[in-house]
């Protein structure tokens, strides 16, 4: 039986970030979803699919895991398009 | 006494940056705009990048100068040694040659200002007045922070709120260099006030630090954007470190047989090998490695771990619905997640068989770095640790066979500001479950027949 509050507080070096995070960190990265490399970091330290599973439905799963992955160029493209929108024109830059 | 460094003179320098896009044995498709389904072009990437860094992201010409003002500053530090590591080949007691380029040297201590540097300087040029980036743990920040300080441009890091509280040392040294420093969200930008609206306690991600950091650059006509990795004008700036290398074998007669880096995004591996890589595609016999992270031992046996069948970047290793069943394929996941940030460059010369891609258990990494520190002096940062991994293991093979094999690797950066994660090590954290074997066995029965996707590849 997992111990949600300990498990919670157990730390890792993440890749991404290149320091170490709590797992109630690596839990919601993804706005609130799981990271999708949640199963390659944590697999050493518990059943991280039958935490998956007890946690999330199969399409939930399915969606955190497997991000429709985009190259970094359009994922650049997309905040750019999203940026315009909300900031309609140029304001003095933040001080 | 034979020399340890194997230095080159600043005169020396390579003059030109190396673009691998003009030998790509796979010509690279441009990627598409997400809303015309158009290829990029420079417009749709003009908001965030000054013209001077977009022609250089689109080149194809295999050779671009260096500017004059970009040696200026690239020569605090560089050339780096290349350096000998005769006590660490005492150690492993193995008849190979083992070379690093040494990249702690710089002032950031790491590979990352090769890059930094440059794109300030272009931006300076450009007229840019601000630059902004994301930053994790303050690596690329830090680096991009210096690099501002060297052209007197203003930089502006979002950093991910979980590591700004937990990297004091790097925000510090990026405002030594005078940058800005925000914990990401924050109240600067419509994104991070939106963020914090909804959930103040947030700690943070890259995604909402990059969000932030192009809101800031798109919504001010004198600020733009710089990124640490991933991209070709980042790899290109790299290549200063094999063309070094190279040069510096020549002097002493010795050509690799091996060259190996860690791989996240993909620039400091690129920056050693792509120069070599150029080789290998015209013929010469190398091993080229580029090592990754992984957790878990067991996930570096079977095939699935180094099956590379499918296209990189637009879809998933695997089709869709293989999940929704009672078992997830856990493999599956960690050769899939491989790709996600890789350079693509890295990852179609992967496709076309020109690297190799090696995952390496942490464990495994924390006990080379310490074998490392304790045989050459230098604490490398944890992820240059898996390289020195992969090059232990083929300095082991080299003993084995009886070859006297040349091992070359990047030793990308110290790990002095890291040392959070030798503590780790040593106390015994990184590792408490063992993956039973039998899940490893139904994973691989569960893979066995499923379809793969077709491959570009020049194969």
């Amino acid at each position: 039986m997992i111990n949600e509050e300990e498990l919670d507080k157990k730390s890792l070096r993440c890749p991404k970030l290149g320091g170490e995070v709590p797992f109630s960190y690596c839990k919601i990265v993804q706005d609130g979803r799981p990271c999708e490399r949640i199963m390659v970091c944590w697999e050493v330290f518990l059943d991280i699919e039958a935490y998956l599973r007890d946690h999330y439905t199969p399409s939930e799963i399915e969606h955190f895991l497997h991000p429709t992955p985009k190259d970094k160029l359009t994922t650049l493209i997309d905040i750019i398009e999203q940026a315009k929108k909300s900031s309609g024109k140029k304001k003095p830059p933040p001080k | 006494m034979e020399a340890k460094k194997i230095l080159l003179t600043e005169d020396e320098m390579p003059r030109q940056w190396y673009n691998i896009l003009a030998d790509m044995p796979t010509p690279m498709q441009p990627p598409l705009h997400p809303g015309t389904g158009q290829p990029v072009g420079p417009d749709d990437l003009a908001p965030i990048f000054p013209m001077n860094l977009i022609e250089q992201e689109v080149s194809t010409e295999r050779w671009i100068d260096i500017p004059e003002e970009v040696l200026e500053v690239l020569r605090i530090w560089r050339p780096s040694p290349l350096v000998r590591a005769y006590a660490l080949e005492k150690a492993l007691d193995t008849p190979a040659r083992i070379y690093y380029k040494n990249e702690s040297y710089s002032p950031p201590g790491s590979h990352k200002p090769n890059t930094a540097v440059p794109q300030a300087y272009y931006n300076k040029i450009a007229g840019t007045k601000r630059i902004t980036t994301e930053t994790g743990a303050g690596q690329w920040g830090s680096a991009l922070s210096f690099a501002g300080a060297m052209y007197g441009i203003e930089i502006v890091v979002f950093m991910v709120k979980i590591s700004y509280q937990q990297k004091p040392y790097r925000r510090l040294m990026m405002n030594t260099w005078g940058a800005t420093c925000y914990a990401s969200p924050s109240t600067k930008t419509e994104s991070g006030r939106k963020i914090l609206e909804k959930d103040p306690d947030t700690p943070g991600s890259l995604g909402i630090a990059i969000s932030e950091a192009v809101e800031a650059a798109v919504s001010d006509e004198n600020t733009k954007y710089a990124l640490g990795s991933v991209l070709n004008h980042v790899m290109l700036h790299q290549t200063v470190i094999g063309l070094e290398a190279q040069k510096q074998l020549e002097k002493i007669g010795d050509y690799p047989d091996i060259v190996i880096g860690c791989a996240g995004g993909g620039s400091n591996f690129a920056g050693l090998s792509f120069p070599f890589a150029r080789d290998k595609i015209f013929g010469k016999d190398i091993k080229i490695i580029a090592v990754e992270p992984m957790s878990c031992p067991t996930m570096t046996r079977g095939p699935f771990a180094y099956d590379f069948g499918d296209t990189v970047q637009k879809t998933p290793l695997l089709p869709m619905y293989t999940l929704g069943h009672d078992f997830i394929p856990a493999p599956i996941h960690a050769g899939g997640l491989r790709y996600h940030g890789m350079a693509p460059t890295v990852s179609q010369l992967i496709l076309d068989n020109i690297i190799e891609p090696l995952a390496v258990h942490q464990l495994e990494t924390f006990e080379a770095g310490v074998l490392f520190a304790r045989t050459e002096g230098i604490i490398a940062a944890p992820e240059t640790n898996h390289a020195i991994a992969s090059v232990i293991r083929e300095a082991k093979k080299a003993k084995e066979e009886g070859k006297e094999k040349v091992i070359l690797f990047n030793m990308s950066g110290h790990g002095l500001i890291d040392l959070a994660a030798y503590d780790a090590y040593f106390s015994g954290k990184l590792y408490d479950y063992e993956l039973p074997e039998e899940e490893i066995e139904r994973a691989l029965r569960v893979i066995e027949p499923l379809p793969k996707p077709k491959v570009a590849t020049s194969k």
